[in-house]
């Protein structure tokens, strides 16, 4: 199994690789990345869109991604990697030798690469950290606890967060943890916390990486996230405060109030990886291109660091976080799946909205990204509703420059979007990559979560749905 | 019989071969949480697992794995609360937590959490 997946691997990057357009990578005068740069054979997807049958491996792949963990498991768990690769490569055969359009193909595989290479280092770097706060329960301590995930998890992403911190959070809570506690973790910590920098959440990494400048999302949508993160936590404080009084915490224990860290060179692989988004040749000018490779010196150092810190790890602090290569792995054969076929469901997004672009709001995007960020991954999703807001304006979201124009034109698409995909991650188990992890910790350490179903009528609807309605209201009803 | 505290305390390792545990006592068992499953149900017709119980030792069966070393890196563990075969069961001091490691060589090794590893009860 492992040969046959490492073989349809090999084709799969090779056929996209080994091109002529690689050619054109050579001659790169400016020696910017390849993302970054327009090609004159690029194919004018306003003139020539893809076929429409083309999205079909992408909504199979999305619908089985959605569907496969919670019902037909133990078929998902072993066939996922074989289904993601044998989808993609539909769409590359279909690019290469039907649509002649292997650029839009490369465009794709360097950003799958950057995005990897950040997840990865992230997931590993942060996997050797484990923090022991050894502090009484209290609703204080927890609001803290979580606000202080919130902000982090703009710096080391959601999942690098989520893995710092949910097991000291379960450990403060063991006398008196309950689902609730979990599941505001996943709605605080694993989502709405990350909406400020494209490190924060991988929908706004990619947008990142397709040219929205990196303090483009802090500097536009932190008030929101301030007033949803303020209103959220609140209505945590209520229930823990409420929980607190009814059980209270066994007076036999004694705490020291200390955190204790293990592994804390991982701080400073963190503080690389984080140093090293910004080590492309179109931020700063010094930073070599690395010409023909499909990836630069941003995603060597990530997996450099990625390697070091695993090799060199605290055994203690894997151990204590029983660290496993699993949810990387899942996500890197998911995504290579993801991005592949995404290609022609962007073009055909934009094509169309481009059509009949007036008819489409702030309030369209709002709810449109956010609806199917819960169902589906945010990250495509996102990335949808960025090419058919771009679309709207006759802009193509593979054109570098037309990205860059369409942050300047009108933010409230922009704002409406981002917000929408990584706030609505949180509805639901599968609306983004951490929210599974954080679940399967907890059930891990013996505690029982509500079902697929149980999260979202028990929590998501009573509790964010009214939220984010509200931050609707506020913010885009009526506007763009 | 064998009891729990005596196998900790003489360092015994349990053994396994494909999806059977071999645990080096007996026990009354409360919980067996193995990545996200949360086991509770002991009866016969248990999808997940199946416990043997013998004069010396217990087998536990992971009837969904082929091969429990597969399913498992070298930092992730199999969790048991149990409890001794003669003690109050209805006394929660008396709940015994326990981590189970896959090893090489179809060695379990089995071990009290320390402060680091959490078990919900």
């Amino acid at each position: 199994m492992k040969k046959i997946l490492i073989l349809i691997s090999v084709v799969f990057f090779t056929l996209i690789f080994i091109n002529p357009v690689n050619s054109y990578a050579l001659e790169n005068p400016e020696g910017k990345s390849t993302t970054q740069v327009t090609n004159a054979e690029e194919h004018n997807i306003f003139e020539t869109p893809p076929s429409p049958y083309m999205v079909i491996p992408f909504i199979i792949l999305l619908l089985m991604n959605s569907t496969g963990p919670l019902f037909y498991k133990h078929f998902w768990e072993h066939n996922y990697p074989k289904v993601s690769i044998s989808l993609g490569l539909v769409t590359v055969f279909y690019y290469l030798f039907i649509f002649d359009d292997p650029l839009s193909l490369l465009h794709t595989l360097e950003e799958y690469i950057s995005f990897i290479a950040l997840l990865t280092s992230l997931f590993v770097a942060s996997g050797g950290i484990l923090i022991r706060i050894d502090k009484k329960s209290t609703p204080v301590a927890n609001v803290v606890l979580l606000f202080v995930g919130a902000i982090i998890s703009n710096l080391i992403g959601t999942t690098g967060a989520s893995m710092l911190l949910i097991r000291p959070f379960i450990r403060m809570n063991r006398n008196r943890i309950k689902p609730y506690h979990i599941i505001f973790f996943i709605f605080i910590v694993s989502n709405i916390g990350g909406a400020l920098t494209p490190i924060g959440d991988p929908p706004l990494f990619l947008g990142f990486l397709k040219g929205i400048e990196f303090f483009w999302v802090i500097q536009h949508v932190w008030h929101i996230w301030l007033l949803t993160i303020v209103i959220v936590l609140s209505i945590f404080f209520v229930i823990d405060y409420l929980n607190y009084k009814k059980d209270g915490v066994s007076e036999k224990d004694d705490f020291t109030g200390k955190i204790q860290i293990k592994g804390k060179k991982n701080f400073i692989y963190l503080l690389i990886i984080i140093i090293s988004v910004f080590m492309d040749p179109a931020i700063i000018s010094w930073v070599p291109s690395l010409g023909v490779l499909p990836f630069g010196i941003r995603e060597i150092i990530m997996f450099s660091v990625a390697f070091i810190s695993y090799k060199r790890a605290d055994k203690e602090a894997l151990k204590g976080n029983e660290f496993d290569f699993e949810p990387i792995k899942e996500v890197a054969f998911l995504f290579v799946g993801i991005f592949a076929t995404m290609i022609p469901a962007l073009q055909l997004v934009a094509y169309e909205t481009h059509k009949y672009g007036s008819k489409l709001t702030a309030d369209i995007f709002y709810w449109g990204t956010g609806i199917l960020s819960s169902i589906l991954d945010n990250a495509p999703t996102y990335l949808n509703f960025l090419s058919a807001a771009m679309g709207k304006f006759g802009l193509n979201i593979e054109n570098y420059q037309h990205v860059k124009e369409f942050e300047l034109h009108d933010p409230i698409y922009l704002m409406a979007i981002s917000v929408g995909a990584v706030f609505f991650g949180a509805m639901t188990y599968i609306g983004n990559g951490p929210n599974f992890m954080v679940k399967s910790i907890s059930e891990s350490s013996g505690i029982k979560l509500p079902s697929f179903f149980g999260y979202v009528m028990k929590y998501s609807v009573p509790i964010l749905l009214p939220v984010f309605t509200l931050v609707w209201y506020l913010f885009f009803y009526g506007r763009g | 019989m064998t009891k729990i505290k005596t196998a900790l305390e003489s360092k015994r390792n349990g053994i396994y071969y494909n999806n059977r545990i071999i645990l080096p006592f007996k026990c009354e068992f409360l919980k067996i949480i193995f990545e996200n499953k949360i086991i509770t149900d002991f009866s016969s017709g248990n999808p997940d697992v199946e416990i043997v119980e013998h004069e010396n030792f217990t087998d536990i069966y992971f009837k969904k794995y082929k091969d429990i070393q597969n399913e498992f890196s070298k930092y992730e563990s199999i969790k048991l609360i149990v409890c001794e075969k003669d003690a109050d069961i209805f006394d929660f001091n008396n709940h015994i937590k326990l981590l189970l490691y896959i090893e090489n060589e179809h060695i379990i090794k089995i071990e009290l959490p320390d402060e680091n590893q959490i078990i919900i009860d």
